[in-house]
């Protein structure tokens, strides 16, 4: 078999690479060990929001006097929950399906692993191996959890994402080390449908990459619905027992025990770059990941590495379109490099966290002059209606040439709301573009203008 | 026409789904948007709605057949112009829901008709190709004046030039939507006129609107097929610079001249942030680096140079002081404080952009005219009686540079960041005094004229420049400039180069001089008569041996002028 392209790979980089070099008019092969659509799809973003959806719903319906409404017997059914998940990400997983056989791309089952730059060995579940050859080579395998070692995950009382996403039974508690989105995620889902939940977190605040305040308003909402958070604090040892697992955690130097059903380690990814053939072949790596330059090249003629497996930021939007961007190389196209300065992130608790750019601090470290402005939430009238008006805005601006360095949003719809920013950001407005485009009323996009006129010290409504 | 139906796109994940039912039946009518059939998947029913307007003609399915997505579920005739099958609609469309608003009938914003004439927007004329405003000098009418077609209405000032604008239209001036001083976009609509019954002869204004008179719609038969497709055509050569980059060009006084000429690495090589910061900084550089050619500082009265060939946006750094601040910062002395003209204001922009952006090299040639001058003085009376305008030595001097063109065509260029655009045509800009300033007329593909037509044009330009009746489309595009200070008496000039140009020569007086001439008999002393030439040229691109052969070479033409070549 030879193909122009072959992917390594169906995660969102993977088989969005394949989709746009079949566009291009290449033949084009995929290569996937499990499910197509990958982490993404199957054991990442889409299922994880389905399962917080749940949360959002079975809060809401607690709350229903709020509303002036009234529901009896609100209850958590665990099983029926994780079967939606499972059923979300099963239509998306088929989603896939047709689109590679849409876009006439062949997937062939099995793990790949590259013998020379053009030639990649499928090794099939029943032990066949089929030789295939491209002129192109996309490496686009992914991350799964990192690990600490000694504490590895059992999948029973110490759990990655991926056990703590179809669960049997709902743990009465759960110790969540590390909250970043992944960590945060699952400690709001479990919190929200009644598990005892303690985030434990090295750094001193939840979410660290995110904006100080932001975290800060995320911790005190957290606390609010009970969840233990400890930032700053140092996991030493792990120790599991017959119905429990304990975990000694320090912070300043005094150690504590603390005791949990289970124990979700979410403290990162690493990159599945085992037996793939890289040594081999000499593919140059950087601390566990494959090293591309900007066109998504390695150093290996005509092997390509995108997505997770090529280092930070490790997120599907990312990885599709690195897919995109070496597919387009691949076919001559010349290429403008990402600017990855100019990528949202989104966390999906309640309430929701997005952000692109700067941080205030990172801005500050920059050396830029500053234009800040806020908004809280509740001030806009929309999100009154909705009865969700807990979080702000905050964005900021570079008071020398009026760009837009940094957006920082918790509230609902938050990931919603940040790709309006992300698109100025990336277009190059200025606040005076963000101002002079009209936002229509009701909506929580007002909070992205308010806050602008508030950066210029001209708010309306605060 | 007949188009097929496809069966919808219901979601990623779908690839077929059910015919749950059909809302129209073949012959019926069915309008774009109306619901066509209702398709069931595993996830979700769905009413569908036509994508076309006309007649069903076939249902490739029935009712609760499966159906591949993309697979052609039904054909509608689309009616075309009111063909055979009008018939059909005609029958059906009186039924359809909606009546039918027959399109053609509302001209959009048609002048309100008013008695014999109407009153006609008149739109801020398009003065050329990159000028997207003008300032409204002067208006020589006011609102309730007659005017006459072609009389001048108002007097316009843009970066380039000055123009006069005369009325597109006879009639009476309604209202002036815009004052003395107002910058104002093309396009914009400036005045009013209550015209006569005539209708314009310009095209400018949409006016009278395309008669509706088309279809006078008796039945709302044959549906004006598709919804009418308004293009709006993309600004036509200008680049797209983000929002940041204006900001950023603003603040740092980056003319529009410069931006024009910042390679950009962004989505279809658009300048971005990083190229306007990164060119900032290597302008930085530039203006620091002492260029290694003579360092010669022109005294400002004595060197004529070159013009404007695009509106500088720049802002000079330090806030400049209001008129108040000023008088305050003169009292007591006897001055005079006069606002630039905005001619004034671009050429001092430019000239300060030029002198920033390239290193300026001098050479001078001292030219033997005596056989031009004499050629000229004997073929005038023979030329007047021919062309029936005065010839000058200034075609002479023009002519052979074309010709020297044709020797060292590399000097005919521009360069953008580290390219260099070699052109291949020959726009002779030839600057102007003029009472408002410097201006530099064209002429367009000097190269391929011979030398009457040269002579021709030139004169018109000149003309035309001192008259103010220039064309804004006249005085830019120039690829190399001629300026002669020669004719205030000056004897050594050094122009400034006129940007993009790389080059630029400068003419000095023509004076009678004793020489030494080189006879077979010996040398001898000889009444001759000379003048300096200066060529200034951009040393990033034109060396000193290029230059000066070049420079060379318009003085060989110039010594040795063949009377054929008239």
């Amino acid at each position: 078999m030879h193909f122009d392209v072959l992917v390594i790979g169906s995660g969102p980089g993977g088989y969005v690479a394949a989709i746009r070099a079949s566009q291009l008019g290449k033949k084009v092969g995929i290569v996937e060990r499990s499910e197509l659509g990958g982490i993404c799809l199957n054991w990442g973003c889409i299922p994880t929001k389905a399962l917080l959806r749940s949360a959002e719903v079975y809060e809401m319906m607690k709350h229903a006097d709020n509303y002036g409404l009234k529901a009896k017997d609100v209850a958590v059914d665990f099983p029926g929950v994780i079967k939606r998940s499972r059923g979300v990400a099963d239509r998306m997983s088929k989603g896939v399906t047709f689109l590679m056989k849409k876009n006439k791309i062949e997937t062939i089952v099995g793990h790949g692993k590259l013998l020379d730059n053009k030639t990649v060995e499928v090794s099939a579940e029943d032990g066949k191996k089929t030789k295939v050859t491209a002129d192109s080579i996309i490496i686009a395998t992914g991350a799964r959890a990192r690990q600490i070692p000694g504490m590895e995950s059992d999948g029973k009382k110490v759990i990655s994402y991926r056990e703590a996403m179809v669960l049997d039974k709902q743990p009465k508690s759960l110790i969540v080390v590390g909250a970043g989105a992944i960590g945060v995620e699952f400690a709001y889902f479990y919190n929200s449908i009644g598990t005892e939940v303690t985030i434990v977190e090295m750094m001193d605040y939840i979410l660290p990459v995110e904006d100080e305040e932001v975290s800060k308003q995320l911790a005190k909402t957290f606390k609010k619905s009970k969840i233990d958070i400890r930032t700053g604090t140092k996991v030493e040892a792990l120790k599991k027992g017959r119905s429990n697992v304990t975990l000694t955690v320090s912070k300043d130097g005094k150690s504590e025990e603390l005791q949990a059903e289970k124990v979700l380690m979410a403290i990162g990814v690493q990159g599945n770059v085992e037996n793939l053939g890289l040594e081999a072949l000499g593919v140059e790596m950087d601390r566990g990941w494959i090293k591309v330059n900007e066109n998504y090249q390695t150093n290996v003629a005509g092997v390509y590495a995108i997505g997770d497996v090529a280092g930070p930021p490790w997120l599907a939007h990312v990885a599709s379109k690195e897919g995109i961007l070496a597919a387009e190389h691949i076919a001559g196209h010349k290429i403008v490099p990402l600017d990855y300065g100019t990528i949202p992130g989104c966390t999906y608790c309640v309430p929701q966290v997005a952000s692109v750019g700067l941080t205030e601090t990172k801005a500050k470290e920059a050396g830029y002059e500053l234009k800040v402005g806020r908004f809280p939430i509740r001030v806009n009238g929309k999100a009154q209606g909705l009865g969700e008006t807990e979080g702000f805005i905050k964005i900021i601006y570079d008071a020398k040439y009026g760009e837009l360095l940094g957006c920082h949003i918790i509230g609902p719809e938050a990931t919603e709301l940040i790709t309006e920013v992300t698109l100025a950001k990336s277009m190059e407005a200025t606040y005076m573009e963000v101002l002079h485009a009209i936002h229509p009323h009701p909506t929580l996009s007002e909070i992205v203008m308010e806050a602008t006129h508030d950066a210029l010290g001209e708010s309306i409504h605060t | 026409m007949k188009i097929d139906v496809l069966m919808p796109k219901l979601g990623e994940s779908i690839t077929e789904g059910t015919i749950v039912k059909w809302w129209k039946q073949p012959g019926e009518y069915v309008k774009q948007d109306e619901t066509l059939l209702e398709i069931s998947t595993d996830k979700v029913d769905s009413e569908i709605p036509s994508p076309h307007e006309g007649v069903l003609v076939e249902l490739k399915y029935n009712e609760n057949d499966i159906v591949q997505v993309d697979g052609v579920i039904a054909v509608i005739d689309t009616a075309g112009n009111g063909s055979a099958e009008t018939e059909a609609p005609a029958a059906e469309a009186p039924a359809a829901p909606v009546a039918p608003a027959p399109e053609p009938a509302a001209p959009a914003p048609a002048p309100a008709a008013n008695g014999g004439g109407s009153v006609v927007d008149l739109e801020m004329p398009k003065l050329g190709e990159s000028i997207t405003e003008g300032t409204i000098v002067k208006w020589w009418k006011k609102a309730g004046d007659a005017v006459k077609q072609d009389e001048t209405l108002l007097e316009i000032s843009t970066d380039k030039v000055d123009s006069e604008i005369p009325s597109p239209y006879d009639g009476v001036i309604t209202e002036l939507l815009a004052a003395e001083n107002d910058v104002v976009a093309v396009g914009s609509i400036i005045a009013k006129i209550q015209t006569g019954d005539a209708v314009p002869a310009a095209a400018s204004a949409p006016a009278a609107a395309p008669a509706p008179a088309a279809t006078p719609a008796p039945a709302p038969a044959a549906p004006v097929s598709t919804p009418a497709t308004e293009t709006v055509p993309r600004q036509k050569g200008g680049r797209f610079y983000s929002p940041l980059v204006r900001s950023i060009a603003r603040t740092e006084g980056v003319s529009m001249a410069e931006l024009e000429v910042i390679p950009g690495t962004g989505v279809e090589g658009r300048v971005t942030k990083r190229d306007i910061l990164g060119y900032l900084e290597s302008r930085g550089t530039v203006t620091q680096v002492t260029p290694s050619a003579p360092a010669f500082t022109p005294a400002p009265t004595t060197t004529p140079a070159a013009p404007v060939p695009t509106p500088a946006a720049a802002a000079p750094k330090p806030a400049p002081m209001s008129d108040d601040q000023l008088a305050a910062k003169y009292a007591g002395q006897r001055v005079e404080i006069v606002q630039m003209t905005n001619i004034r204001r671009k050429i001092a922009d430019h000239m300060v952009m030029s002198k920033a952006t390239s290193p300026h090299v001098y050479g001078v040639a001292e030219v033997d005219f005596t056989k031009v001058v004499n050629l000229v003085k004997r073929k005038r009376p023979e030329f007047k009686a021919a062309e029936g305008m005065k010839l000058t030595i200034n075609p002479c001097i023009l002519f052979a540079v074309t010709k020297a063109f044709k020797d060292y065509p590399e000097i005919n260029s521009s360069i953008e960041g580290h390219t260099v655009i070699h052109k291949r045509f020959l726009n002779l800009g030839m600057a102007v005094a003029t009472e408002a300033g410097l201006i530099v007329p064209t002429l367009k593909n000097a190269d391929e004229m011979n030398f009457v037509g040269i002579a021709r044009r030139a004169y018109d330009l000149a003309i035309r420049a001192r008259d103010k009746k220039l064309v804004p489309d006249e005085v830019v595009g120039a690829t190399f400039t001629v300026t002669n200070y020669g004719v205030f008496g000056n004897v050594i000039g050094f122009p400034i180069i006129n940007q993009p140009n790389v080059a630029i020569l400068g003419v000095a007086a023509i004076k009678k001089r004793p020489v030494v001439l080189e006879t077979e008999e010996g040398d001898t002393i000889g009444i001759r008569s000379i003048g300096y030439m200066t060529l200034s040229y951009d040393h990033r691109l034109v060396d000193g041996e290029l230059g000066d052969k070049f420079l060379q070479r318009v003085r060989y033409y110039i010594e040795n002028f063949d009377e054929s070549w008239m």
